[in-house]
């Protein structure tokens, strides 16, 4: 009797951690629902209704307008794509070409200069407002898309660094000697050998940076002063302060807003997830 | 090949380090060039200015909270996910959080928190708790913990995930031994499980902590550190007095001081790594 009795515990059990946890799941999912469930309605039924209530005529097309249009989100959307795009493969681009004569340099120097490239991540964000508004006023560059552009490019290129460095370094030494033999200089040696074998942090690099840029609102904030050059989070963080009493315009923003990295980890979470475990080995 | 990275960094990492502990120094609102020199006078307001002593204390409840609650609730999570059938399913909900921005998280516990017909009141009002509800975010302290729940929400996946990466890589004859020995559930969990996760547990802790120090876009866009400045953290406050009040020196200084707790906050967190480290 004693075994039967004991699988009915195991079951039970079983039963019991899956309700817990899905439980706690739609829980943690009540946030994104609410969210969800107001960008679909018009705002006149989310004043007068409950949140939960049902959509009585779906409004999420002209709610996405009114936030792309009105809320000029667009503008902040396509600032964003470039931003991240181009910001995200440049540093990753510069961060490989360094990485490769850190992982490779046989001197001292290398380890010294990767340690260097390290600090740069130590610093808050915080000391750098003061000094880059002076800059970019002296430089010409305020509330430019290509003075944020490079300094997305600037602040992920420690991290890029340390990313694809630690890639390089587990590509054995004997093909770097025997290219040399072939008589492929330094730079062919980089772009026609390891570039293409790095490929796997190639890509874990320029996703967590994209996604990083994508989210960025600090920089956007104090860098920016007009929708001509603002990013999408601080495009959002305005959009909130203004349309404080038309959650469904404000809904769709946020949806829109947050669709590409939640696309992102759809459909690359294996590199997404290789890059946050980077990213805490690092730390 | 190193000079793009290297120029990257120098102009745009490196420079305006030293330029901020330089206008530290300076009396300077922001525009015109920088002559005011004043000394230590920024460090000496740092001490006695009264909302970022506040500022001070709402950052150390937020470290607080947050290296507990989201650890705590990560680890339990990764636990009970961790080979459990739809295991995938469920590690994407608890995680999808992580890729949403603090602005968008922001906005969407804004929604959660709005007084008038926001998601938290009404569904205590339907619940027949009405009483329960209130202004989260317009009451001091309250407003703190109430935001600190958004936080948490987003940083229990990120535990998750590491702590996922923990289990995996607990060898499975540790487990396979434990468990033959007769320990499961708790007991397995407290004396192997948690005592093997333990460097992990140090790695996320660190980085929460480091994480929290800074945090600003949150309460920028749940509160703006109001009212009356209650909500503010180190970094809004810093914020504020920079390109709101246009006291750069000032703000500069205010970073540096969060530079020197991130620096004791670290050193600590290396030597807790070190003492705790454990060996199979």
């Amino acid at each position: 009797m004693a075994v039967p009795v004991a699988g009915q515990a195991a079951v039970a059990r079983r039963v019991v951690l899956h309700l817990v946890l899905i439980v706690l799941a739609l829980l943690w999912m009540l946030p994104v629902y609410a969210l969800v469930l107001t960008a679909l309605k018009s705002n006149s039924q989310v004043i007068a209704k409950p949140f939960w209530s049902a959509p009585e005529r779906i409004a999420i097309w002209e709610n996405a307008q009114a936030a792309w249009k009105r809320g000029r989100m667009g503008e902040f959307f396509i600032n964003s794509v470039i931003y991240a795009s181009v910001s995200g493969v440049g540093a990753v681009f510069f961060a490989s070409m360094a990485a490769f004569v850190v992982a490779r340099l046989r001197l001292r120097a290398g380890n010294l200069l990767f340690y260097l490239f390290m600090l740069g991540t130590f610093f808050p964000f915080q000391m750098y407002l003061v000094p880059l508004v002076k800059m970019a006023h002296a430089g010409g560059w305020y509330n430019t898309r290509e003075g944020l552009m490079l300094v997305y490019i600037a602040i992920a290129i420690p991290f890029a660094v340390f990313v694809m460095r630690n890639y390089f370094v587990t590509i054995p030494q004997d093909l770097f000697d025997s290219a040399v033999v072939d008589g492929l200089s330094t730079f062919q040696i980089y772009t026609k050998i390891f570039l293409p074998l790095a490929k796997p942090a190639l890509a874990v690099g320029i996703i967590f940076q994209f996604v990083w840029i994508w989210n960025d609102f600090l920089f956007g904030l104090v860098l920016t002063s007009s929708p001509k050059a603002r990013p999408v989070a601080t495009g959002l963080a305005f959009l909130a302060g203004y349309y404080t009493l038309d959650w469904a315009t404000l809904a769709a923003g946020t949806l829109i807003a947050s669709l590409p990295t939640v696309l992102v980890y759809v459909l690359l979470q294996r590199y997404f997830v290789r890059g946050i475990l980077a990213g805490a080995i690092k730390g | 090949m190193l000079l793009p990275a290297l120029a990257f960094f120098g102009y745009f990492l490196v420079y305006p380090i030293l330029f901020n502990i330089y206008v530290s120094f300076f009396d300077w609102s922001g525009l015109g060039p920088v002559t005011n020199f004043v000394g230590l006078r920024n460090y000496e307001r740092l001490l006695t200015d009264h909302n970022l002593r506040r500022a001070l204390f709402n950052t150390f409840l937020w470290v607080v909270g947050m290296v507990t609650v989201p650890v705590a609730l990560g680890m339990a999570i990764a636990l009970m996910v961790d080979g459990v059938r739809g295991e995938v399913f469920f590690k994407s909900i608890f995680f999808l959080p992580y890729t949403i921005s603090f602005v968008a998280i922001g906005v969407m516990w804004k929604w959660m928190y709005y007084p008038d017909y926001g998601v938290v009141n009404s569904i205590l009002r339907h619940l027949g708790l009405g009483g329960l509800a209130r202004a989260w975010l317009g009451i001091p302290r309250v407003n703190s913990f109430a935001m600190m729940a958004a936080l948490a929400w987003l940083l229990t996946g990120f535990a998750m995930v590491i702590f996922l990466a923990g289990l995996r890589s607990i060898p499975t004859e540790i487990i396979e031994a434990a468990t033959l020995d007769g320990l499961s559930g708790w007991k397995l969990f407290r004396h192997i499980l948690f005592p093997l996760l333990t460097p992990f547990t140090t790695l996320v802790g660190a980085m929460v902590l480091l994480n929290t120090l800074k945090v600003f876009d949150v309460i920028y866009v749940m509160t703006g550190g109001g009212p009356f400045f209650s909500s503010e953290t180190i970094a809004v406050t810093m914020y504020r007095e920079t390109f709101l009040t246009f006291r750069f020196g000032y703000g500069a200084a205010i970073a540096n001081f969060l530079f020197v707790l991130v620096v004791i906050c670290t050193i600590f967190a290396i030597r807790q790594g070190f003492k705790r480290e454990v060996k199979y």
